[in-house]
Parts: C-alpha cells; sequence; structure tokens
C-alpha cells in the first residue's frame, strides 16, 4: 500500500514538472490588427519555460469579465489582461486580490486610483502623452525646427494650419494626444491653428469619409494632418490622393516629395503598413509604439512573477513598482 | 461470518443475498443517476442565469453607451458653437436634446467656479455646484465620464427629480480661447427602472447596482435602500461571476458584471427556486423509488424464498414424523417445481418404506404363524402315541368300557383339535378339551388322578391359545402322580385379575426344589437345552401370540404341591 502511494506521489511529482506553467492572455479584441501583431509578439518573446493561451475578448468587457472570472476560479497564478474597458478593471483588481491572483495589463492603462487597490498588478505600456510628445517633435523637424517655419507653411503667415484626426471621443489615448501635440507644439513656440478636428474612431474607413469632409471645407489651407494612430493616417492618405494629392506620376510606387504633390500626414503606432508608406513617401512619419519591447517587458515581468522573484530585477525600469513604460520611437524617411 | 452466514436458513439467506446485492446496486446507481442529473441542473442553472445576466447588462450597456455617445456628440458641439461663439445655438441644442432623449433631465455646460455658460433649464441654477460630488469627480479624473449614484437633480436650486448625474471634464472656447469646463447630463432613473422591469428574474429576482465605491446606484427591490442591504453585501462580496446564494430562504443565482465606461457593477439575483425546488422533489422522488424498489424486490424475495424454505420446512417436519415411525401421512407441498418434484419423490419413498415394512413384517408373521402352526402340531403325534398305546393297553386287559369310553373321549379331543382352524378358543371349549383328555388319561392311569376344575364363570368365554391348557395339565399328571398314593388330586382353576386372565394347575406331587424350578423356567425360556418340550411349547406360542406381557411360570413346595401359572393378556392377541 505505502509503495503504491510512494509511486503515484511520484508520478504526481513527474506530472508537475512536466506540465508547463499556463498564463492566460486576454486580449480585448483580436480583430483589431495592432493586437493580433502584438499578440504574436508576445507568443515570440515567450521561451519554452511557459503555455500562453490567448483568449479573444471579442471587444466585450462582459466575455471577458466571464474569463476572467473562471481563470481566477482556476487558481491561475498569473493573467495577462488588455482590459476591453479599462474602467472596469476596478472589479478585476477587487477579484484578482481575493483570490492573490497576479495581474499584468498592458495597452489600456487602468485608472491610477484602481492600480492602487492591489500590489500584485502591474501596467506594461506607453505614455499616450508621449506618443503625441514625439509626434510634435516629428512635426516641428518637418516646419524646419523652427517656430518661424519654413517653405511648408505654404501661406507664409507663421502659424502651422493643421487638421487633426481624432480617435474616440472621450477615449483617454484620443484626448490625450489631441490634446497633448498642439500643447507640445504651442509650449515650443509654435503657433497652431486647429483647422479642425475630424473624429474618426481610429478607423481607417471612418478617417478616410472625415477627411473627405476635411478637404472639403479646408482644402489647401491644410499645411499638416495630425492622426491619433496609423489607421486614420492611412484613411486620410487615400482620402488625399482621391482628391489630386499623392499622385505617382512617374509610377514609380513612391511619391518624390521634390517633384510631385504631397501633403504631410503624420501618425503614431508605426504599423507595417505604414512603415512601408513612409518608405514610399506616402506617409510622412509615425511614432514607432514599440510593441515588440513591449511584448519582451511583458514576457520578462511574467517570468518573475510566476517565479516569485523581485520585479526590481526587471531588465526595464520600473515605475513605483508597478508601472514599465516603453518608449516610443520617431520613424520618418529623413 | 461465513459460518454465521452458514447457519441462516435457505430462506433467510437468499433474502438476505438478493436483498442486499439489490440495495447496493440500486444504491450506487441511484446515487450516479442523482449526480449526473444534478450536476446537468446546476450547469443549467449557472449557464442560464449567466446569460440573463448578460443580456441584462447588455441592456443597460446600451442605454448608457448611448449616454455616453449623447455627452461625445454634445462635447464636439460645444467646442465648435462656442468656438464660434454660438452660445444661443448650444442652448437650443441642449434643449433639443433634452426633447429628444425624454429621460434627459438636464443639460450644463459649467466653467471651472460651477457657474453656468449654458443650460437646458430656465430654473435657477444653484451657486454652490463646485461642491457636488459629481462636479468634483469630473475633475478628478479628467479623462472619463462620471456616472454619479441616484439623487435629486442639485443642478437646480428646487430640483424634485430622482437623477444619476453624468459628468466630465470637456474644453470649450471662451471669446477664442480654449478653457476647460464641466458637462452634466442629469437622468432620471425611471429608464433604469424600466429595463429592471424588462427583465423576468423570477419571484423576488432583482437586480441592484452598485458604482465601484461600493454605493448603491439602483436597486429593483423596494426592501433594498441603501448599499448595507443584504443583496448589495452579497454583490459587493461577489465582486465579479457568479454564486449560488440563499436569500430570504430562496435560492438565488447571483451573477456581478461590470458596466462598460461607467464604471458601475450590476448584480442580477435570479430565483432559482423553483429550479432547486425540483432538485430536491426529485430526490425525493429517486429516493422514493428506490426504496419502493428495494421493498418490493425484498417483499418478492421473501415470497419467492418461502415458496422454497416452506416446503423445506414441510419436508424437514414430516422427515421427523416418519423418524417417529408415521409412515401413513403423506406430505403436501406447493412452491417451486424442484421442491414439489422432491417433495413427490419423498412421498413415494416413505410409500415404498412403507411397502417394505408391511412385507417385512408379513413375511414375519407368515414365518412365526409356520412356526406356531408347526408346534401345535407337534403335540398331537406324541399324544396320539400315548393315547393309542394306553388304549391297547386297555384292550389288553378286555377293558371294553374303558375302551370305549377312551375312544369317544380320543375322538372327542380330536376333532376339537383338527376340526378349527382358529389359533384360539374360548377357555371353555379348551376346558371341556382338557377334560376328554383327563378322561382319557384317568383310564389309562387306572383313576389313580382325580381332577377338578375351578373356572369362573365370567372368564369362560375369554380366549385363550387352543391347546395350551392341555400340556400344562399333562405335565401335572406325570410329575403330580404318586405312585404310592392312591389318589392324588390336579386341581385346574381359572380366574381373571388385573387384567390377565389368569389359568394355575395344580398337582400334588412330591414338589421340586427352587434350583429345579429355576432350570426348568431356563429350559422353557430357551436359555438352556429342554428336556421336556410340552412347557417350552405353551411359553413360546404364548410369546409369539401375546408378546412379553404372557407368561408362565412354576412355584412349588417341597411334598406339598406343584403349580404351573399361565397368564394371558386380555385383547392383546398378535395377528397371527
Amino acid at each position: 500500500m505505502r509503495k503504491i502511494g510512494l509511486l503515484l506521489f511520484a508520478f504526481v511529482l513527474l506530472g508537475c514538472e512536466a506540465k508547463k506553467v499556463e498564463i492566460p492572455l486576454l486580449i480585448y479584441d483580436m480583430q483589431d490588427a495592432y493586437m493580433f501583431d502584438f499578440e504574436e509578439k508576445i507568443q515570440g518573446a515567450m521561451g519554452d519555460d511557459f503555455v500562453l493561451t490567448t483568449v479573444d475578448g471579442q471587444n466585450s468587457q462582459i466575455i471577458q469579465n466571464e474569463d476572467i472570472d473562471n481563470w481566477i476560479n482556476e487558481k491561475f497564478p498569473l493573467l495577462i489582461v488588455n482590459p476591453v474597458d479599462r474602467l472596469s478593471v476596478y472589479s478585476i483588481i477587487e477579484k484578482a486580490k481575493k483570490s492573490g491572483t497576479k495581474i499584468i495589463f498592458f495597452n489600456r492603462e487602468p485608472l491610477a486610483q484602481d492600480m492602487a487597490l492591489y500590489d500584485s498588478v502591474y501596467y506594461v505600456g506607453a505614455d499616450a502623452a508621449e506618443s503625441a510628445r514625439i509626434q510634435a517633435q516629428i512635426i516641428m523637424e518637418l516646419f524646419g525646427n523652427n517656430p518661424q517655419l519654413n517653405e511648408f507653411d505654404k501661406n507664409g503667415d507663421g502659424i502651422i494650419q493643421a487638421v487633426i484626426l481624432k480617435g474616440e471621443q472621450g477615449h483617454q489615448d484620443a484626448e490625450a494626444r489631441t490634446k497633448v501635440v498642439v500643447e507640445t507644439l504651442s509650449e515650443a513656440g509654435y503657433k497652431v491653428e486647429v483647422l479642425d478636428i475630424g473624429i474618426a474612431n481610429f478607423d481607417r474607413q471612418t478617417a478616410k469619409i472625415a477627411m473627405d469632409g476635411l478637404i472639403a471645407t479646408h482644402g489647401k489651407n491644410i499645411e499638416v494632418v495630425i492622426s491619433n494612430n496609423d489607421a486614420m493616417a492611412l484613411g486620410a492618405i487615400e482620402s488625399l490622393s482621391d482628391k489630386g494629392y499623392f499622385v505617382d506620376t512617374n509610377k514609380d510606387g513612391k511619391i518624390d516629395r521634390t517633384s510631385e504633390v504631397w501633403i504631410p500626414v503624420v501618425g503614431i503606432d508605426g504599423l507595417d503598413i505604414a512603415m512601408e508608406q513612409i518608405e514610399s513617401g506616402f506617409l510622412y512619419g509615425t511614432v514607432f509604439n514599440d510593441s515588440q519591447n513591449m511584448a519582451e517587458a511583458i514576457v520578462e515581468l511574467a517570468n518573475l512573477l510566476i517565479n516569485g522573484e523581485d520585479v526590481s530585477d526587471l531588465g526595464f525600469t520600473i515605475t513605483n513598482g508597478k508601472y514599465i513604460w516603453i518608449s516610443y520611437k520617431k520613424i520618418t524617411n529623413q | 461470518m461465513i459460518s454465521k452466514f452458514k447457519d441462516l436458513s435457505i430462506g433467510r439467506a437468499i433474502f438476505l443475498v438478493t436483498t442486499t446485492i439489490v440495495g447496493i446496486i440500486m444504491l450506487l446507481s441511484t446515487t450516479l443517476t442523482y449526480q449526473l442529473i444534478f450536476a446537468r441542473t446546476d450547469e443549467l442553472i449557472e449557464r442560464t442565469s449567466k446569460e440573463i445576466n448578460k443580456q441584462v447588462v447588455m441592456n443597460y450597456e446600451n442605454y448608457l453607451s448611448n449616454v455616453i455617445d449623447t455627452s461625445n456628440s454634445l462635447q464636439e458641439y460645444i467646442l465648435e458653437l462656442t468656438k464660434n461663439s454660438e452660445v444661443a445655438n448650444l442652448e437650443n441644442l441642449f434643449i433639443a436634446t433634452l426633447n429628444i432623449e425624454r429621460n434627459i433631465e438636464n443639460i450644463a455646460l459649467l466653467d471651472l467656479s460651477g457657474r453656468p455658460i449654458v443650460s437646458s433649464t430656465k430654473e435657477e441654477i444653484a451657486d454652490d455646484i463646485i461642491g457636488r460630488s459629481w462636479f468634483i469627480e469630473a475633475r478628478n479624473n479628467v479623462d472619463i465620464h462620471h456616472f454619479s449614484s441616484s439623487h435629486i437633480e442639485d443642478v437646480v436650486v428646487n430640483g424634485t427629480t430622482e437623477v444619476f448625474s453624468v459628468s466630465r471634464s470637456i474644453y470649450y472656447y471662451d471669446e477664442g480661447v480654449q478653457k476647460e469646463g464641466v458637462l452634466l447630463i442629469d437622468i432620471d432613473t425611471r429608464n433604469l427602472k424600466a429595463l429592471a422591469a424588462q427583465t423576468n428574474l423570477g419571484n423576488q429576482g432583482h437586480i441592484i447596482i452598485t458604482n465601484q465605491g461600493n454605493e448603491l446606484i439602483y436597486s429593483s427591490l423596494p426592501a433594498c435602500t441603501s448599499d448595507v442591504c443584504e443583496s448589495a453585501r452579497i454583490a459587493n462580496d461577489i465582486v465579479l461571476g457568479g454564486k449560488l446564494v440563499t436569500l430570504d430562504n430562496m435560492a438565488m443565482f447571483v451573477n456581478v458584471n461590470t458596466i462598460k465606461y461607467t464604471r458601475w457593477n450590476i448584480a442580477t439575483f435570479i430565483n432559482v427556486n423553483d429550479i432547486t425546488n425540483s432538485k430536491t422533489d426529485s430526490l425525493y422522488r429517486i429516493v422514493l423509488i428506490f426504496l419502493g424498489t428495494l421493498i418490493a424486490i425484498a417483499f418478492s424475495s421473501a415470497v419467492f424464498s418461502m415458496r422454497i424454505s416452506k416446503p423445506m420446512n414441510k419436508l424437514k417436519e414430516h422427515i421427523h414424523l416418519i423418524q417417529e415411525g408415521d409412515f401413513d401421512t403423506m406430505v403436501q407441498v406447493e412452491g417451486q417445481r424442484e421442491v414439489v418434484v422432491l417433495a413427490d419423490a419423498f412421498n413415494s419413498m416413505s410409500n415404498r418404506i412403507k411397502e417394505l415394512m408391511q412385507r417385512v413384517l408379513k413375511e414375519q408373521v407368515e414365518k412365526r404363524k409356520t412356526h406356531f402352526v408347526a408346534l401345535q402340531n407337534q403335540i398331537n403325534p406324541h399324544f396320539l402315541y400315548n393315547t393309542l398305546d394306553s388304549i391297547v393297553w386297555l384292550s389288553e386287559n378286555n377293558r371294553n368300557k374303558d375302551v370305549e369310553k377312551a375312544i369317544i373321549a380320543l375322538s372327542k379331543f380330536f376333532r376339537m383339535s383338527i376340526s378349527d382352524q382358529m389359533s384360539t378358543v374360548q377357555l371353555k371349549d379348551e376346558v371341556e378339551h382338557v377334560r376328554n383328555y383327563l378322561l382319557i388319561q384317568q383310564i389309562r392311569y387306572q383313576h389313580s388322578f382325580k381332577f377338578e376344575f375351578d373356572i369362573d364363570k365370567e372368564i369362560e368365554h375369554n380366549y385363550v391359545i387352543k391347546l395350551s391348557l392341555q400340556p400344562l395339565v399333562e405335565n401335572a399328571i406325570i410329575h403330580g402322580i404318586r405312585p404310592e398314593e392312591s389318589f392324588t388330586k390336579i386341581l385346574i382353576k381359572g380366574f381373571q385379575k388385573d387384567g390377565f386372565t389368569i389359568i394355575e394347575v395344580y398337582n400334588e406331587g412330591y414338589g421340586m426344589t427352587q434350583q429345579r424350578i429355576d432350570d426348568i423356567h431356563a429350559m422353557i425360556r430357551g436359555e438352556k437345552e429342554s428336556e421336556s418340550m410340552g412347557l417350552k411349547n405353551v411359553y413360546q406360542r404364548l410369546r409369539l401370540y401375546y408378546g412379553v406381557d404372557a407368561d408362565l411360570f412354576i412355584e412349588s413346595e417341597l411334598d406339598e404341591f406343584t403349580k404351573v401359572t399361565m397368564k394371558i393378556p386380555i385383547g392383546q392377541e398378535a395377528q397371527v
């Protein structure tokens, strides 16, 4: 009897050793191209030590809540969560706190007051305001790094006439990026006239339609198009192409900025397709949201948390013991 | 255990074994069924109530995201209209929105000091708005819409309607300068109630909405009016997810979910009492079926085992009867085929035994009869020879008269001996027979003895073995006549005593010693080689005929008398 017991015990031990720790990765919506890429990067960064199980929230907090409830009830030690609604995170944190489950949030930042509820919650992301500051730098470069502005001030009035393509009204990133890009330019001494703000919900198609309207209203007055993200920037370029801009006269697949008609459009995110369009001269520049770096930070943090090690050993700077901010990079064709 | 089991009767063993096995199997299958059914039921309860909860949450989300959409649109218009200093148009827009969205009670754009810039109401705006919680919260978190708990509208001085406030920090232009302010939209709470009423959550089922500070926003349960009520406490305790709870003795499945963009939690309390009750009902039913079946099995097993054991017991009792010698009673059993066959076989066996025994008995009787007749026949030739010898002697002495007498007596004597085939005769006939014999012997012994009969009248008709008295008398003559005395006397007495016919034959001979008597007794009982055939013959016939109660014994006093007594039990004749 005792021998059988020992044997069983050994099997259990072996079984435990053989089975890798499973970590649920909850993505708010796999239909989102950016998150789809991001998920692949996290999976890629994850070594053989863990099994990442990706769960699609289908852009429904109800679905994500149910998943989180199940995972927490099944006593998983760590969840990596890209929340659908960052305002609902309060309940997720409270629930995790009760069961002692650790959580890494990413991409969508919970409210600071919610993050303060529980020690073992972390956030890996990029500061929306920072992306806007870098976007402003790109615009400054465009105008010659001089508040007096260069030849891109087409009407020569010393004021940048800009249209802004804004993400969802009330969306944290949309609000922050819209506000900060203008603020940064102003603080640097540039005069900015926002001709109009087109609300396009971060969506390429919506942005194209919004841009159609903006061109109709403001036409040649537009000196720069500032977009809260690349998708909307690409939509804007499409619209502009229809209206006689970005005409590839020599059919080389590229826009020659000296000989062909174009308008500077600046995005944020650094999508692959956006990078291509920067290369070919359609998109002026973008702010690269370093999701590769972010994915690596998430995986490293997950490793430390699962193994119960000190998070201060992390290869990334950790702010307030909870926040890992990943820097953006400026991408232009210059 | 096993030995105890071996001690059990067949009936009990069958009953115990069947009932136990069936009981165990039934218990296992019942438990399994119960668990299967109830796992399914629990799963069903959980799934159904989660789906209902989702539906409820989606209803609220649709409704509240509508509010957010309105707010977002208003923000765009505020930026545009204030930029162009079209404040009057903005006011019209607010009023128009109020008319379209009937559940919106107030819309107001306030500056950071809480003073109204544009408002949809003509009523007096309160002057201490800066202290309102919805105002403070909107300023604390400038990025998000703030959803307040329900309260009486407080943006105006004399508010009456119960509303919840949606407020957020926004931008507007004041004479071309972008400024921050607060947009307030007050919403009548009746739509929250209407939404709750739409969903059927069962008796006492209800909806609780709390904000993330665990404050009660709305409760569809009239009894729950503050965040300390039981339902709110349960909802706050669950935080997120589902749980089965008992509330006011009713089973409720509670699901707590978040409402998107609002920082509100919604808890649906769904009455699953009916389902849980039906669970208990089916538990009772299953237990009832289990017990019923068990009783039925126990009963039928008892009946069945009785059908085997009862005839067995009957057979057993019958065997006892047979042990006691009763072969006549037949055993009658009803039961299973084998047992009936067994009983039939048993009956025919006992019949066969009876037959065999009767045959043995018959053969025995035949044997005894043959022996008896043989014994009886021994007497005659011996006597005939002696008598004929006497008659010869008489005729030699020319005693013709005596010859005549003797021959008459002899013929009478033989007629009796021969004529009757019966083994027994009435005493008087035996006495007559002996009298003839004595007459013959008197002639032979020349009247050297006298004889006398003293037979009670009442025993004259008692039966005695034929020719049993004559050998005793013959013996008395042989041993009782003293040649030196002219007359010796032979007395034959007959009387009845203690259920016996007693016949005594006296003679006045020399008598004999006790030693001699013992020898004779031994001889007649066959324990010693016999000298005289007569007494032994009588004794053996007595025993054959009457059994051990009959006896023949001798008493004597030297020189005085010898008495031979024959004891015949009355009415105890054997079947000879």
